[in-house]
């Protein structure tokens, strides 16, 4: 049981900080966000319910 | 017994540069030269102490009292130095704090603190109000558990602690943010003759707002079809009320990160109500009922009133319609930050109960640790460096300093800022929406438009200053436009030719400036715009009672001080023994 818990403990803790590291570097590599303004709209938009 | 100064510092260090850390990679390349402009966050090489700023602009005063901190701060310290310290610190200031609220009965080991940190300054909130450039929100944010903190001590030591009199003007920099700090010291403090002491000291904060607010309160009702657009929002498939319970749920999609949307919503809010959920058994039984108290008053109100937006929209917008400055509270996600302080000791909590659990493998407790304290960051990896690239420095074209030049050289009245629409996205700006920057730019009192566009739906503004402008400009002749522009008090138009939209109509004057970036224009014939006595009394006593309170923190530190050494010098008492 003792084994089991430290494996687990082991698994949760690794696999977020190993998620951590793969989100952060997956959004930064990621091609960046286009700015969403229009520059062709008559007035651009404060925001977006959509 | 208060444990050595040294100590204290070498328990509280570790915590405090975590807290940078997080700060530093949130914000990251947006920390590089350069202002940060983002929808409502403007900043300016120097902003002038004008009327508007003042609370005495013809708008409702949407900028009261930032403006005027701002305007008095930048005259020390240079505005683009300014702004990323407020940034900075008031991200990291935020972690330090919910971290020091965690610990009140110092018993929170250096992990949990730590999560307490990661967990205060990296979430949906964060994230969603700095794309909004919401920056006093934030401030008001990173204020909020000193407050309760400084409430406790209130409480336990029976006296006013001076921090308050500069945390709680901090934290009142805008209307929506003031309301937050105003409940949270309340629900801290009240009680035992605390309560009306504490109820004048947010008064006194709220002041500058508060008063600008009731002199406009013709104008301060607002577009009730704003109270639907507004409301609480759910992200992705994650309903709105869930949403709230992990601080997201923001009604403008466009700044909802997208890991938010995603699965990932799901699993941050399962992963934090389960945490949250472990803890509150122990946090209850562990925290004193009046501390308990406090905390759920905040969570209470701020999750109930962004509820209720999505849920009644029509009575916020009736309320906004009819009631002055009830708008205040249209925006339902910003009162979430009332429920931070009790989500982030619970999760912490939550996170000291699994920990129990764990076999006392170090292997183990280090794993588990990590994953604790970076669980927020895997929960919502595109809020690093600068939510992920969405905030960047800009330098303002040369243009903009000629103009400032030419409006303070020539010319007299007020700036009218051209087209008249709200928002840009310049190109030196990465075509990064921004409030129009110029009127700001410039020293003189302006009118620009303050209409907002949702959704190509336009919310109608409320500065009356607009509409008259608006129908100098259908003058049919560019002298006449002039002359009605010059009987409603604008001796300046400033025209930003880049801006979308139809050009504007010529108004005949000095053609000061001409370029691509910027063109102004003098009138000739201005009327004054006075400013009634009765406004500049009501504003000359709510500015003294605001700045009363920075005055007061020097001599209640002084004060405090003598009363500690009067103690410390006092013999202990001799023990009465039976012999």
């Amino acid at each position: 049981m003792k084994i089991l818990t430290t494996f687990a403990a082991m698994v949760v803790g690794g696999g977020i900080a190993a998620g951590s590291m793969y989100g952060l570097l997956a959004s930064q590599t990621a091609a960046p966000a286009n700015s969403p303004t229009n520059v062709n709209a008559p007035e651009f938009d404060y925001g977006s319910n959509n | 017994m208060p444990a050595p100064r040294r100590l204290r510092v070498a328990r509280q260090a570790p915590v405090v540069v975590w807290a940078l850390v997080v700060a530093l990679v949130v914000l990251g390349p947006a920390l590089g030269p350069g202002f940060l402009l983002v929808r409502d966050m403007v900043w300016v090489p120097d902003l002038a102490l004008r009327a508007d700023a003042l609370g005495l602009g013809s708008g409702l005063p949407r900028a009261v009292p930032s403006d005027a901190v701002v305007a008095v701060l930048d005259e020390v310290v240079p505005g683009m130095l300014l702004q990323k310290l407020v940034l900075v610190l008031a991200l990291a200031a935020g972690g330090v704090g919910a971290a020091r609220l965690l610990d009140a009965d110092r018993t929170a080991s250096l992990v949990l603190r730590l999560v307490a940190v990661t967990a205060y300054g990296w979430n949906a909130l964060v994230a969603e109000r700095l794309l909004m450039g919401a920056w006093p929100v934030l401030v008001g944010y990173a204020v909020l558990p000193w407050l309760l903190d400084a409430a406790r001590r209130w409480r336990a030591e029976g006296r006013l602690p001076p921090a308050l009199l500069v945390l709680v003007p901090l934290g009142c920099l805008s209307a929506s943010a003031g309301l937050a700090t105003a409940l949270a010291v309340l629900a801290g403090a009240a009680g035992r003759g605390r309560t009306l002491k504490a109820a004048l000291l947010v008064a006194a904060a709220n002041a500058p707002w508060l008063v600008a607010g009731l002199l406009h309160a013709s104008a301060a009702t607002s577009d009730p079809a704003a109270a639907e657009v507004f409301a609480l929002r759910g992200e992705g498939s994650v309903p709105a009320p869930l949403a709230a319970l992990t601080l997201g749920g923001i009604w403008n999609t466009a700044v909802q990160p997208d890991t938010r949307t995603g699965a990932l919503g799901w699993v941050a809010l399962v992963a934090l109500l389960a945490l949250a959920a472990v803890g509150a058994r122990p946090w209850w039984r562990r925290t004193p009922s009046r501390d308990r108290l406090a905390l759920l008053v905040c969570w209470a109100v701020g999750w109930g009133l962004a509820v209720l937006t999505w849920l009644a929209p029509a009575l916020v917008g009736w309320a906004s319609e009819h009631v002055p400055g009830a708008g205040v509270v249209r925006d339902g996600a910003r009162t979430l930050v009332l429920c931070a302080p009790l989500l982030v000791v619970l999760v912490a909590e939550g996170v000291r109960a699994l920990a129990g659990r764990v076999p006392r493998e170090r292997v183990a407790r280090a794993a588990l640790a990590i994953g604790a304290v970076l669980l927020p960051v895997a929960l919502l990896p595109d809020l690093a460096l600068g939510v992920d690239h969405r905030i960047a420095p800009a330098d303002y074209p040369a243009d903009y300093d000629r103009a400032r030049d030419v409006v303070a050289e020539h010319g007299h009245g007020d700036v009218l800022v051209l087209p008249l629409s709200s928002y840009r996205a310049p190109t030196w700006n990465h075509r990064h929406l921004v409030l129009d920057p110029i009127g700001r730019y410039l020293a003189r009192d302006y009118v620009a438009s303050d209409v907002l566009v949702i959704d190509g739906v336009p919310l109608s503004g409320e500065d009356p200053r607009v509409g008259d402008a608006a129908r100098a400009l259908a003058e049919p002749t560019p002298g006449e436009r002039a002359a009605a522009l010059g009987r409603i008090g604008i001796g300046v138009v400033v025209v930003d030719p880049d801006a979308p939209g139809t050009a504007p109509p010529d108004v005949a004057g000095d053609r000061l400036l001409e370029s691509e970036v910027l063109q102004v224009v003098a009138l000739d014939d201005v009327d004054r715009r006075d400013v009634q006595t009765s406004w500049q009394v009501a504003m000359a006593a709510a500015w003294l009672a605001y700045t009363g309170l920075l005055a007061l923190w020097p001599l209640l530190v002084v004060r405090a001080r003598r009363g500690r050494a009067a103690r410390t010098a006092l013999p202990s008492p001799r023990r009465v023994t039976g012999e």
